[in-house]
């Protein structure tokens, strides 16, 4: 194994499960979310193997949840939800179908949670999940999203908020 | 109406952490993603070890596929009229009975009246400078590297990256758009034109 694929590897490793689990709490089904993820670490072995002087992956992570952000707003534009037009503008993203298999998967308080999640703007489900899912500190996010602290620190607590609402709502 | 704290909704956050992919299907990806080698590096010249075996068994064939394509070029650009009489044959079947030194020169001088052309008309139908594009990277080695060549890739990535910054692309795309740009700005033509037949797959 050559030591690109070697490193590959280890960065496939460390986030298949964290770009999954972004990914399937954005989409509805276990299938979306399979295809997403296969299709997010195919472009990122592409374009990790391209790199020169030009060109190099700064983060890793950042690398890989952007491309993950924009596969998730490619599969809803193809679905024909043509309202979400960018991954920061889009108001709100839900998938309608949840399949008896991911039912059964999941206990319905995850279930529930899940389905609220989805009911937030794109850009608040991204600070909580990368925060207390990835437990990534808030300096991380702020520089993954290319914002200031103070502004993610704002996003995440009005995002916590919203999601409170959303249940308490249900 | 459900009552929930603060507390309370970060502990069940912390509950969707058992949402974790397939163990069979994770290593299937792994393995099948890591296995493909040779998609992204020539995107046009070698897509596969097939077409780098097939380019070294049948140069004569590669030759005669990209003066097709470049003919048919030829043709949306309506320039039949300046390549050379009885220079450049108006059949391209009757290239398969030349000698491949003599198609090679016959490319030459199409390259070299496209390249006049559109030096004059830089303004070309975007569809077309596609075409262009796709054919010049099948173009053969020898006559890649003449100055005409170089300057009809020139004129085509520049007119490329015009049309591109015009659209609409993803981060990725405008990523690899600016990478091509830098590629242009150090005149690595081909790289450049490299780059930009990935943004148009």
């Amino acid at each position: 194994m050559d030591s690109l694929n070697e490193q590959f590897s280890q960065i496939y490793d460390q986030y298949i499960d964290k770009i999954y689990r972004f990914v399937y709490l954005k989409v509805n089904s276990q299938e979306t979310a399979e295809d997403i993820t296969s299709k997010v670490f195919t472009k990122g072995w592409e374009k990790f193997r391209i790199q020169n002087s030009e060109f190099r992956i700064q983060n890793n992570g950042a690398f890989l949840y952007q491309i993950a952000r924009n596969a998730v707003v490619d599969h809803y534009r193809a679905s024909g939800r043509a309202k979400v037009v960018s991954v920061d503008a889009s108001p709100e993203i839900v998938d309608p179908g949840t399949d008896a298999h991911d039912k059964a998967i999941l206990s319905a308080d995850i279930s529930n949670l899940k389905n609220s999640i989805q009911k937030l703007k794109p850009e608040y489900q991204d600070v909580i999940v990368w925060h207390y899912l990835d437990d990534m500190p808030i300096s991380n996010i702020a520089e993954l999203l290319d914002k200031p602290a103070g502004t993610v620190r704002v996003m995440l607590h009005r995002g916590i908020k919203d999601l409170k609402d959303i249940i308490q709502e249900s | 109406m459900t009552k929930i704290t603060q507390a309370q909704l970060i502990e069940s956050l912390n509950k969707l952490k058992d949402i974790k992919p397939r163990k069979e299907w994770a290593v299937l990806l792994k393995s099948q993603i890591l296995a493909e080698k040779q998609i992204i590096a020539q995107p046009a010249r070698f897509v596969g070890i097939m077409d780098a075996v097939r380019f070294l068994l049948a140069p004569r064939k590669l030759a005669y596929s990209f003066a097709v394509v470049l003919f048919l070029a030829v043709g949306i650009f309506g320039l039949n009229n300046l390549a050379p009489s009885g220079k450049v044959p108006p059949q391209t079947a009757s290239l398969t009975n030349q000698a491949d030194g003599v198609i090679k020169e016959q490319i030459s001088v199409t390259v070299k009246s496209l390249t006049q052309s559109l030096k004059q008309n830089p303004v070309q139908s975007p569809e077309a400078m596609k075409v262009l594009a796709k054919t010049l990277a099948s173009m053969p080695g020898d006559v890649a590297s003449t100055q005409d060549a170089k300057d009809l890739t020139q004129i085509v990535v520049s007119s490329e990256i015009e049309s591109l910054n015009k659209t609409t692309l993803t981060e990725e795309q405008n990523d690899i758009l600016k990478q091509a740009e830098i590629l242009v700005e150090q005149e690595k033509y081909s790289e450049a034109l490299e780059a930009i037949l990935l943004i148009n797959q």
